[in-house]
């Protein structure tokens, strides 16, 4: 079973548009996941003190979710949106 | 009143001369000439919005050409405000357009929105975008809040003490991204979409995206929408007397 994760903005050109990673995992272990494939990536997904960023807007099978504890466990699809500013 | 003008839209019964009479009365801040700004107030001008304020403190530059409809080759060089206030004023004359050609700021910000109705975030940056919200909570002016990047838009629709505003929205301090990468077609879109936001605010009709944001994925044809929380803690409106929609 794979989660698979869509990735926008910046994060996109970084790592991929999606990633698809193996389950079960939280959703805070998909973060760090993420954040390990890409050192400028990781500047955007975890704080200085390695904590995931409170501006990401992280949706769950199209629902936002906030509780990074969330455990995957079969076909989901997380969409992190990372804030932008383009105008 | 222009009927004859106006006539397709005053058809809707949810718009009618009465929703066009406050159209007319309506002062609407644009924020940012840009790709966003441009059709947003294309738009506005084109529905008969009586006051429209653009206010950008930049000049035209080549760069921006592929998504700044307002601002054309013979534009480079000159300010943007003044641009825009050309066309708007060529594509109807019957509204007032005051072009203000300054960057909103601490010192300046509350001066160049007050008295307005309904406001547009068509920014390109965070620290301009945080202050511009936390001005309308301030004055209690409904906020339009939209961005781009690359295929990507989003928008929603901010009223103080009712919806979450971008502070709840974003609490840690973003990274700046500049240049972004933006597709001119996306932010016409979302132009546009901020647009009908501010037209419904204004007339009051319809469902305007209140506490939820909907992004459009114009890669894959997607359009997402979902709800947004409110922060009670939040800096910039924690302290306003909420009353949920």
């Amino acid at each position: 079973m794979a989660i698979k994760v869509t990735l926008t903005g910046r994060l996109a050109e970084l790592i991929d548009r999606e990633v698809l990673l193996s389950s079960p995992k939280t959703v805070g272990e998909v973060i760090r996941e993420l954040a390990n494939m890409s050192e400028e990536g990781k500047l955007s997904l975890l704080d200085e003190n390695g904590e995931v960023r409170d501006n990401i807007i992280i949706l769950l099978n199209e629902e936002s979710i906030e509780d990074l504890d969330r455990r995957l466990e079969g076909e989901e699809e997380l969409f992190l949106l990372l804030p932008i500013a383009g105008g | 009143m222009n009927r004859e003008r106006y006539a397709r839209q005053i058809m809707l019964k949810d718009w009618g001369e009465e929703g066009q009479g406050k159209l007319q009365s309506a002062r609407v801040v644009v924020a940012g000439a840009g790709g966003l700004g441009s059709p947003a107030s294309i738009y506005l001008a084109a529905a008969g919005v009586g006051e429209l304020r653009i206010i950008d403190g930049d000049v035209v530059e080549p760069s921006n050409l592929n998504r700044q409809i307002l601002h054309w080759d013979r534009d480079i060089g000159r300010a943007k405000a003044v641009s825009a206030e050309e066309k708007l004023k060529n594509l109807n004359g019957d509204i007032k357009v005051i072009p203000i050609m300054q960057r909103i700021e601490e010192s300046n910000g509350e001066e160049l929105i007050r008295g307005a109705d309904v406001v547009l975030d068509c920014l390109d940056n965070f620290s301009t975008r945080f202050l511009l919200n936390k001005i309308c909570l301030k004055l209690s002016i409904p906020l339009v809040h939209s961005v781009i990047y690359g295929f990507e838009g989003r928008i929603t629709t901010i009223i103080p003490g009712k919806t979450p505003c971008l502070s709840c929205i974003y609490p840690q301090k973003p990274i700046e991204i500049r240049p972004f990468p933006v597709v001119g077609v996306v932010a016409g879109i979302m132009g546009c979409m901020e647009a009908l936001e501010a037209i419904k605010l204004v007339i009051g009709f319809g469902t305007p995206l209140l506490g939820r944001m909907l992004r459009f994925d114009g890669e894959r044809m997607q359009v997402q929408i979902f709800p947004l929380k409110r922060r009670e803690s939040c800096p910039d409106c924690g302290n306003l007397d909420f009353k949920e929609v």
